[in-house]
């Protein structure tokens, strides 16, 4: 007893230390990932600043918006152009000189539909997705949530991340029991949501909707409140309204062209940023030239003659790195060609602090103002790389005690009868592994014995049996099942192949083993044999095999490992999903890693049975070995 | 006085093929096939030169039925290629031609036979015997690959035939020795060196740590069963698919059979030499530097080779399994076998093949540089 603990305790005690030098591996392992999704502004989230609309109308002398922004900071707008209307901001609050005057500055839609008390869905008289809405002068708040499967016109079964709530679907309003049901925390539809044919320009409305504001848009008409207007209420869809729209920082003097946004870190690509000059919006697109750059050309004819020239994306400096004559661009450096120089309203000097040049200086008393523009928000993962590391949706290496929180869950997945089980997937590989270790033990022992038996065969073939290990018999799957199907075998549940991979890879070491050991009778020994005139048969299972059996057993340990990793090879290329390879190769796929980690370790340990399984064969069939 | 039966044989069978089989199937003998036809003569003559060979009993007489073996399976096999520009294309091969081409190859083996068991000890005999066999059969097995494949007209997208490997190993050499650049010397290379360097590491630590040893070892061999083809996506998640994830797949296979057998080198010693040295009052730093060490030289040699083998087996499959940018013998296999390019695939298959053998041997002349002394390498 106090023997067993000896020789366990150290085991042990370097399992726990591996256990707890799991954490900084797997973090060591997960480094680059959470480091890429912190810096990587394309893993941030994005922020859209749009002009606000008013938050209430029923007093229509004073406008109040979000409270989060500072008016100041901005100026009021209506149909894409500063308002021409007096109006003083006190309190952060807006007021108009005069009631009459501030109401024309509205106009409102009303919406077709009966306000009973029961009607949540409204539809208007024009096209009014997008615009705000307001339920008696308040403003209501938009939002709706999609799931992440899309309609492909058989899908019944879509996710949320709560199925409470509203649900609309293309103008509808979704009722519970006839419409859906709820399953599993999923929204079941009695129906297949219908596949939106222009997969490019999908709207959300073409997949159910859940409800998680005020109200949601169900398609480009109708509206669906989450909850009825009380009777003698008036919804109204804002057509044209006042909205305050920030200012761009910078002193508008006649000569000054560098402005920038009141948000850092402009997303660069945006096509939907607004930038406007009083009424005049500049475009956030490029024009280019009329000609093509070949690397050879280095005069540009664009189509007007204003605008900043940016080449791949820099800005070019007027005068320096070209000269411009109308709407011809003679550049100083020729571009290479596929370079694109462009034409702008503006161009984004410094991203990071959102600054932009314009093409022309505005002249007081005009106005720079931006409509809409997006920002990098921050990273989604989390703000320091320990929070994005945790975040990680597939670590590479998992934390040590998620493998054994995950295991009996994993275990126990699939009934003993279904060909998933991991139990059963383990003892099928066991059983391919070991017939690839008879097969390739006879092979080799077979070889072996030619060998020694035929010692120019030897010369001859060593040298292949030694290149055929140097031969990536994985590449040659993909023929071996074109050959195997030509003898009518099926190779997804076939053992063959298992058979001819794992026997190819363990027939070497014991070739090699057993050539040795039956090469290594002791001298005396044989001149004792060759005096009692025993012939060569006689010699080789009487002397040699006896002498080699130490050697084959030590060789049959290293070809029981390879038979194993032979057997899972063939698993993961065949798809063969009734073994241990195709369930690595699925968690592999689907990153799983803490349930890939226990498959590892089921395989090790798969590995290690088998090792000390051909050890008490050994035992039992050369028990002498073991007397000293 | 038959002297040489095998041959004696293959030439009787090669003749039977010759004059009486039909060269293509349900066609016409070789005499009446108009693109062959050219070679009725030269076989006839070929084939009476061996039956004369056969019956004498010289190591030269063995050398020309060897040689007159293999040009006639040689000259067989064009003239069945021969048929396929006058409309066989797809036809396989009468018996006449398998007699021919088996029995002519049958000359050479006999031939060979004899030539391994030349007794006498001049040095043109150890020439002959040690030498010429084992570098026959390498073109024996591709006589028969090659015969085979064009035989039964088997497709490419079945099964290369060597020439089309060869073929491909002439106009592609440049990619694929870029290939065989990129992965031996960014990937093999440098996860072997780090593999082995921290594989001595820690086999040092562990040596000298009786703790250790009962508690680690046990691990490192369980780890080899640890399947690559679970393990490499993995790596490739947490390095990326570029050379750096199938480096790292060269450290970790090259690394644990470097720990036993440097555990092994420093710990199995002769305790009589132990004894000498404690009888000459030897320090322990002495008995480090002048016992343990050269000690574990062999074994440490050992694993490097065994290492050297996998570790560009195993680069190799990890291409398969990350694939990344398609440039690397791996990446080569697999893209080709995907789109059944066989020849491709083998002639990318010779290059490892060529890398892993060069490789592998030159481990061993460090072996033999380094461990002359050992009881293995001394003249018997």
């Amino acid at each position: 007893m106090k023997r067993a603990f000896q020789n366990a305790f150290p085991l042990l005690v370097v399992l726990g230390v591996l256990f707890v030098l799991g954490y900084p591996f797997a973090f060591l392992l997960s480094y680059p990932l959470a480091k890429t999704n912190l810096e990587n502004r394309d893993r941030w989230s994005q922020t859209t600043f749009e002009a606000l609309p008013p938050l209430d109308l029923s007093q229509p002398a004073t406008l109040r918006f979000s409270g989060d922004v500072d008016l100041e900071q901005g100026l009021l707008i209506q149909d894409q152009a500063p308002l021409q209307l007096p109006y003083t901001i006190v309190d952060n609050v807006v007021q108009f000189p005069s009631v009459a005057e501030s109401t024309r500055a509205f106009t409102l839609v009303d919406f077709e539909g009966a306000i009973d008390g029961k009607n949540r869905v409204f539809r208007a008289t024009e096209k009014g997705a997008g615009r705000p809405l307001y339920l008696n002068g308040r403003l209501l708040v938009a939002g709706h949530e999609t799931p992440p499967e899309k309609p492909d016109g058989q899908r019944v079964r879509f996710s949320f991340s709560t199925t409470k709530g509203v649900f609309a679907m293309r103008g509808l309003l979704l009722t519970p029991g006839t419409d859906y049901t709820v399953e599993e925390g999923s929204l079941v539809l009695k129906e297949p949501a219908p596949l939106w044919l222009s997969l490019r320009t999908e709207p959300d409305w073409a997949r159910p909707m859940r409800l998680s504001g005020e109200y949601v848009w169900a398609d480009e008409r109708t509206v669906v409140l989450k909850r009825a207007p009380a009777p003698g209420s008036t919804l109204q869809l804002a057509h044209s309204i006042v909205r305050w729209a920030q200012r761009l920082r910078g002193t508008v003097d006649g000569t000054n062209r560098t402005f920038s946004l009141l948000h850092p870190k402009l997303v660069p690509s945006d096509t939907q940023r607004r930038v406007y000059v009083d009424g005049r919006p500049l475009s956030a697109q490029g024009r280019p030239p009329h000609e093509a750059s070949d690397g050879t050309r280095r005069a540009f004819t664009f189509p007007t003659a204003g605008g900043v020239i940016t080449l791949n994306g820099r800005l070019l400096q007027r005068g320096k790195d070209y000269t411009q004559k109308g709407a011809v661009v003679t550049l100083s450096k020729t571009p290479a060609a596929h370079s694109q120089p462009v034409q702008r309203d503006y161009a984004i000097v410094d991203a990071d602090q959102s600054r932009l040049v314009l093409a022309t200086a505005p002249v007081p008393p005009s106005v720079v103002w931006a409509g809409s523009y997006t920002v990098y928000d921050r990273p989604k993962c989390g703000n320091s790389v320990f929070a994005c590391f945790l975040s990680l949706p597939q670590h590479p290496a998992p934390l040590p005690h998620w493998v054994f929180t995950k295991a009996p869950a994993f275990l126990t997945r699939f009934p003993w009868a279904s060909d998933r089980n991991v139990l059963r997937q383990v003892v099928y590989t066991a059983r391919g592994t070991f017939v690839a270790l008879l097969a390739g033990g006879a092979v080799g022992l077979l070889l072996a014995a030619l060998f020694v038996l035929v010692r120019p065969l030897e010369r001859a073939l060593l040298p292949w049996v030694i290149a055929s290990q140097t031969v990536p018999i994985i590449a040659l799957v993909p023929m071996l099942v074109l050959i195997l199907a030509n003898f009518g075998i099926r190779i997804q549940t076939s053992i063959v192949p298992t058979a001819i991979i794992g026997g190819y890879l363990s027939f070497f070491p014991i070739t090699i083993g057993a050539a040795k050991g039956l090469r290594s009778a002791e001298p005396l020994a044989l001149d004792l044999m060759r005096s009692y005139a025993a012939h060569k048969g006689q010699v080789f299972f009487k002397l040699r095999l006896y002498a080699a059996l130490p050697f084959i057993f030590a060789s049959f340990k290293v070809g029981a490992a390879a038979s194993l990793v032979g057997a899972l090879i063939s698993e993961t290329e065949t798809s063969n999903a009734k073994g241990l390879g195709f369930a690595i190769l699925g968690q592999v796929q689907a990153g799983n890693v803490a349930d890939l980690w226990i498959l590892f370790f089921i395989s090790s340990l798969l590995g290690i049975v088998f090792v000390s399984g051909v050890g008490w064969v050994e035992k039992f069939l050369a028990p002498w070995m073991h007397k000293a | 006085m038959i002297v040489n039966v095998g041959s004696f044989i293959g030439a009787l069978l090669a003749l039977l093929g010759v004059v009486l089989g039909t060269w293509v199937r349900s066609g016409l003998g070789l005499s009446a096939t108009d693109a062959a036809a050219w070679a009725w003569w030269p076989l006839l003559g070929l084939i009476a030169l061996s039956l004369l060979a056969s019956l004498l009993a010289s190591r030269w007489a063995y050398v020309g039925a060897l040689l007159l073996g293999l040009v006639g399976a040689w000259v067989a096999l064009f003239a069945f290629k021969a048929t396929l520009s006058v409309g066989f294309g797809s036809v396989p091969a009468g018996w006449g031609f398998w007699c021919a081409f088996v029995g002519l190859l049958l000359v050479a083996v006999g031939a060979m036979v004899k030539l391994s068991t030349l007794q006498g000890s001049d040095r043109l005999n150890r020439v002959l015997r040690d030498f010429i066999p084992p570098a026959m059969v390498s073109l024996l097995l591709l006589f028969v690959w090659e015969g085979v494949t064009e035989g039964l007209r088997i497709p490419m997208a079945f099964f290369p035939r060597v020439s089309d490997v060869y073929r491909v190993l002439l106009s592609a050499s440049s990619v694929l020795v870029a290939d065989t650049v990129r992965t031996v010397f960014k990937q093999v290379l440098s996860g072997y060196v780090l593999g082995i360097a921290s594989g001595v590491g820690m086999g040092l630590i562990v040596a000298f740590s009786p703790f250790l040893r009962r508690g680690f070892l046990p691990l490192a061999t369980a780890f080899s069963a640890i399947p690559i083809v679970g393990l490499a996506p993995v790596l490739g998640r947490a390095f990326g698919v570029d050379w750096q994830s199938k480096a790292a797949v060269a450290v970790i296979v090259s690394f644990f059979p470097v720990v036993i057998n440097v555990v092994q080198g420093l710990t199995t010693i002769d305790p009589l030499k132990l004894d000498l040295m404690r009888a000459y009052a030897a320090s322990p730093r002495h008995v480090l530097f002048k016992l343990r060490f050269p000690n574990a030289l062999p074994y440490l040699f050992n694993a490097l080779k065994i290492a050297s083998i996998i570790v560009l087996i195993s680069v190799i499959v990890a291409e398969f399994l990350i694939p990344g940018p398609p440039r690397g013998l791996g990446q080569r296999i697999s893209l080709s076998a995907r789109s059944g390019r066989y020849d491709i695939t083998f002639a990318a298959i010779a290059y490892a093949s060529l890398i892993g053998i060069l490789f592998y041997n030159f481990i061993a002349l460090l072996e033999r540089l380094f461990t002359s002394w050992h009881s293995s390498f001394r003249k018997k």
